[in-house]
């Protein structure tokens, strides 16, 4: 190309760009977490409005069996805030029917945010993480959160008509005797005894987990996550906060993934709409993002 | 998916995972010529072991009429519908597993059963499978017929819901076969439920894990038959442990009436998941609705069995059945009595090899009566 052409090139550019109307800034590739001085504490907070939206494409989970064959909502939009410390997220989708029971051929619906357990270049693979690469897990399920709002028996609440003849923990000798009563009511309730955080009764709605590849799945040690759903005109809106991973602070960037599950659609463990791992940039300035 | 031996087919199977069988494996024998449906083993099982908050639909062990009766509601009819026809030759399955037949992206053909279909745990009972038309009764033979299919737990060498699970929640204990959902880490996918085509895994809404029968292993650990063997009214379990056909013990009970007489036959063996639960299939049956619920060797185990009077092991082994709480590893005939013996070569029952037998006559002379003429 020689100098003559290179300015005709650049003269009709120019005229090019002089005829474009202003457009608004394309939508963020990446999670923008906008610092603040503290997390909310729900989802119907002002403050989460201040935090553009990503809009992540949700795609059925089809690399590991069993797959997810009935596609579910196709975008959750995220929003997401930190404090420097803790990270919230924001989750929005549409899901037409509100599935808050667990039982017999009925599924919950739920949604989780996934980061890798420590910050690194090297980031574990997307599939809930890889030997060796832990990838940390914050999960809200509208049945725990059904299950904290509600008192009483699951039975009862399931199944209200239901008549029980008589539990053998519920026999008269151990009314005055409740330690005794506690612990034969465990025997009958093998995952309680066991320890599975599935059976044991909520303190809220969400679990920590980590995971090292699929079906690796486990409760954390702690469980420092915190979150609540609830339900908007076309599905839900549920918040969840959890520690920033180790390594990353503000000014700096992660990686997250996420998913949602549709009781109605059957969805469970690997059956699920998901986002592979998408950039957050953590601190990111409220003032620079509008 | 690995390719491993399924012997009930007469050929290999594709299987999630390699063959690895058991040091030994449960089984037990059904005679089911002999129920009559009166549901102890059932409740023996419920008050055992599910009577917890959320187990109040479950019977690990249930006894339900065939050909309508089910429990949960169309279990077998409704995978068979989905497996479609498929062919035995020679003895060998030509058809397609479950394993064999899953979709893309599926582990195993299966079907999840809605809470309605418990609702009825007896629904059809004593129904038949022909009308009975008026003066049928009075001729012979019967064309109208049902029976009692007792069941549990298959306990299965290639369990469909250990394929199941995506977590790895349950196993196949090495030192028996028995097969488990670990109560720790399962969380509740209902895949397994899904997954098993008899229907024996059930999910605990309170606990949110799916639970089902651990055939009494804490019995068996010292010896003892489950509960549901040894509250049976007709007597018509065994249990014991079976082994690979290249490797029988001809004086082992399960393996004599399984391998050897070739008696007691698995339930649905076209499934693919080589059950361990074996029954002595019910005579009085159509032999075309046998051979689909138990296999090609139906035929020959209706003749054996008609002809059990004249094979004194067969009766012996028989009348042993039920006999004793125990486990018994091993058998030996002594001229009309058969013995029941462990491990070690000990006695630890004898039953005669054919029940003796008093007749009444009806007309008691001494009391100028006519009385019921019981045995």
């Amino acid at each position: 190309m020689n100098a003559r052409t290179m300015i005709a090139v650049g003269l009709v550019a120019a005229l090019g760009a002089g005829c474009q109307k202003p457009q608004s800034a394309p939508p963020p590739q990446e999670v923008r977490a906008v610092q603040v001085t503290a997390l909310p504490a729900k989802a119907d907070d002002a403050a989460w409005a201040q935090a553009p939206v990503f809009a992540g494409d949700l795609k059925p989970q089809d690399m590991v069996e069993p797959r997810k064959f009935t596609p579910g909502a196709r975008q959750v939009q995220v929003r997401a805030l930190t404090d420097g410390k803790s990270i919230g997220f924001l989750l929005e989708w549409e899901d037409g029917t509100a599935d808050t029971a667990r039982a017999p051929g009925r599924f919950g619906d739920a949604c989780a945010v996934q980061m890798p357990e420590t910050a690194s270049p090297d980031v574990p693979a997307p599939q809930m993480g890889e030997q060796g690469k832990r990838v940390a897990i914050s999960f809200w399920s509208a049945a725990l959160q059904e299950a904290l709002s509600r008192k009483g028996d699951e039975v009862d609440a399931l199944y209200p008509n239901a008549k029980i003849d008589h539990y053998p923990f519920t026999a008269a000798p151990l009314e005055q005797n409740p330690a005794a009563r506690e612990a034969m009511e465990v025997m009958y309730s093998p995952a309680v005894a066991a320890g599975n955080i599935v059976a044991a009764p909520p303190t809220k709605p969400v679990q920590d987990l980590v995971a090292e590849g699929p079906g690796t799945l486990a409760a954390a040690a702690e469980s420092p996550s915190n979150g609540s759903g609830q339900r908007t005109g076309k599905g839900w809106k549920v918040m969840l906060t959890r520690p920033l991973p180790k390594g990353i602070g503000l000014g700096s960037h992660g990686t997250v993934a996420f998913a949602v599950w549709d009781g109605s659609k059957e969805d469970a463990g690997s059956r699920k709409m998901w986002v592979p791992w998408t950039k957050v940039a953590v601190g990111w300035s409220a003032a620079a993002s509008h | 998916m690995a390719r491993v031996k399924n012997w009930q087919l007469g050929r290999e199977m594709s299987y999630w995972y390699p063959e690895a069988r058991p040091q030994r494996q449960f089984a037990a024998v059904f005679d089911i010529n002999k129920c009559i449906a009166c549901q102890t083993c059932t409740l023996a099982c419920k008050t055992t072991w599910t009577s917890g908050r959320g187990q109040e639909y479950m019977l690990w062990n249930n006894v339900e009429s065939k050909p309508y009766g089910f429990y949960p509601l169309g279990w077998d009819v409704r995978l068979l519908e989905l497996l479609g026809a498929q062919d035995w030759k020679d003895g060998r399955y030509e058809g397609r597993t479950l394993f064999e037949s899953a979709a893309a992206g599926e582990r195993v053909l299966g079907w999840r059963p809605e809470e309605i279909d418990y609702a009825n745990p007896n629904v059809g009972e004593d129904d038949c499978a022909v009308g009975v038309a008026k003066g049928a009764h009075m001729t012979l033979p019967h064309m109208s017929w049902f029976f009692y299919l007792a069941r549990m737990c298959n306990h299965c060498t290639y369990p469909a819901c250990l394929a199941s699970c995506p977590r790895g929640s349950i196993y196949k204990r090495p030192e028996d076969g028995i097969v488990l959902v670990d109560q720790g880490r399962c969380r509740g996918y209902q895949e397994c439920v899904k997954g098993c085509p008899y229907k024996k895994v059930f999910f605990n809404p309170v606990t949110k894990t799916s639970e089902k029968c651990i055939a009494c292993y804490p019995k068996q650990e010292q010896g003892l038959a489950p509960q549901c063997f040894v509250n049976c009214i007709g007597k018509i379990r065994m249990s014991g442990h079976l082994s690979r056909p290249d490797a029988v013990r001809a004086d082992n009970p399960i393996d004599w009436l399984v391998h050897v007489k070739k008696v007691a036959l698995p339930l649905f063996p076209q499934f693919g998941l080589e059950p361990n639960v074996y029954y002595i299939p019910p005579v009085n049956v159509p032999l075309p609705f046998l051979r689909q619920v138990f296999g090609p060797g139906v035929d020959a185990a209706v003749q054996a069995y008609r002809h059990a009077a004249e094979d004194p092991d067969l009766s012996g082994l028989l009348a042993l059945l039920g006999s004793t709480e125990l486990i018994v590893p091993r058998f030996q005939r002594r001229g009309e009595t058969m013995v029941g013996l462990g491990e070690n070569g000990l006695e630890l029952v004898r039953v005669p090899t054919r029940e003796q037998v008093h007749v009444r006559e009806y007309a008691n002379a001494s009391r100028n009566v006519i009385q019921t003429n019981v045995p």
